[in-house]
């Protein structure tokens, strides 16, 4: 063999030998394309896992301020009402419906059955609020017709059942104390 | 009269209730009755034609009846409220409220069966 066929062979040869390790690398790289990929993927599912707990969580913390929130409202509401407050019952009563709203409207925090009977409240709250506010209306018109000498003797003829905004009232608490308790197992489990 | 969708609404309850569809009940306030229905809730309220100050005060700013409708959340969406008790408006209103107490009060069941029931005892 001339020395001139051996360069030929040999370059040859190491072009093959080049061309495998090419190969290689190329297969080394993809894997660790793939790996760098599946590792990203890992964390980002880490990461929303992670997100949604945190979320759960945040939203069952504020579910269980709303609880105390409710008790102390629904406490203050019962008091007006029983001295004829009418006016500071009415805005109670508001923010006590504006409150259960907020609980109806959290997401996958209550199965439907309990979202249901949130709803039965809210209406029956707005009735009422609107029932208060008929009664604090009919007391204005009648006082300001007494002012204005009208026979206003008798002003403010009572149509609103208190003791049935009680009951009401009384239902409500009930319902969000046992929802509470859940709320706590739930967040211990 | 009562203007347009409320009016509507009105003569679909009225229908609704004559036809037994529709469910009335009690609220907080004396002579109101509520029905509950898929997209909100609506109330029928008429003052006691028997209210002693009627007798004995005419006020025409003091309303005698009033239709109330609620969306989902119990927030009023839109009230009808009349004053004066010789209007069409409130004659619309009593009709409405009328047919509610009746429903509430489950009066046309309760005659019928008091009918059979001395029926039975002949």
């Amino acid at each position: 063999m001339s020395v001139i066929e051996w360069i030929f062979s040999s370059a040859g040869l190491l072009g093959s030998i080049a061309s495998l390790v090419g190969v290689v690398m190329a297969y080394r790289q993809s894997t660790a394309a793939k790996e760098a990929a599946e590792h990203t993927r890992t964390v980002a599912e880490e990461a929303r896992r992670a997100a949604d707990a945190t979320h759960a969580e945040v939203t069952r913390t504020l579910s269980a301020m709303n609880m105390a929130k409710f008790a102390s409202i629904i406490h203050e509401i019962r008091g007006y009402l029983g001295y004829e407050k009418l006016e500071l019952a009415n805005l109670r009563m508001r923010e006590l419906k504006d409150v259960l709203i907020e609980l109806h409207e959290i997401p996958g925090l209550m199965d439907e059955g309990i979202r249901d009977r949130l709803s039965v409240y809210q209406q029956t709250l707005g009735s009422d609020i609107i029932g208060v506010e008929r009664q604090i209306d009919r007391v204005r018109r009648y006082a300001s017709a007494k002012a204005n000498g009208s026979d206003g003797e008798m002003a403010g003829v009572p149509i609103l059942d208190v003791m049935m905004i009680i009951g009401h009232l009384e239902e409500l608490s009930e319902f969000l104390v046992e929802n509470e308790a859940k709320l706590k197992y739930a967040r211990n489990s | 009269m009562i203007e347009s969708p409320y009016k509507e609404i009105i003569d679909g309850l009225v229908k609704s209730t004559k036809a037994k569809k529709i469910t009335w009940f009690k609220t907080s306030t004396q002579n109101e009755f509520k029905a509950n229905l898929p997209s909100g809730s609506v109330s029928v309220w008429v003052d006691q034609p028997e209210d002693i100050f009627a007798t004995r005060i005419t006020l025409a700013s003091i309303p005698k009846a009033d239709f109330v409708i609620y969306n989902q959340n119990g927030d009023e969406v839109h009230k009808v409220q009349v004053n004066n008790r010789g209007s069409v408006e409130y004659d619309e209103i009593y009709g409405l409220h009328g047919l509610a107490k009746q429903s509430y009060l489950r009066s046309d069941e309760t005659i019928s069966g008091l009918l059979n029931d001395l029926g039975q005892l002949e």
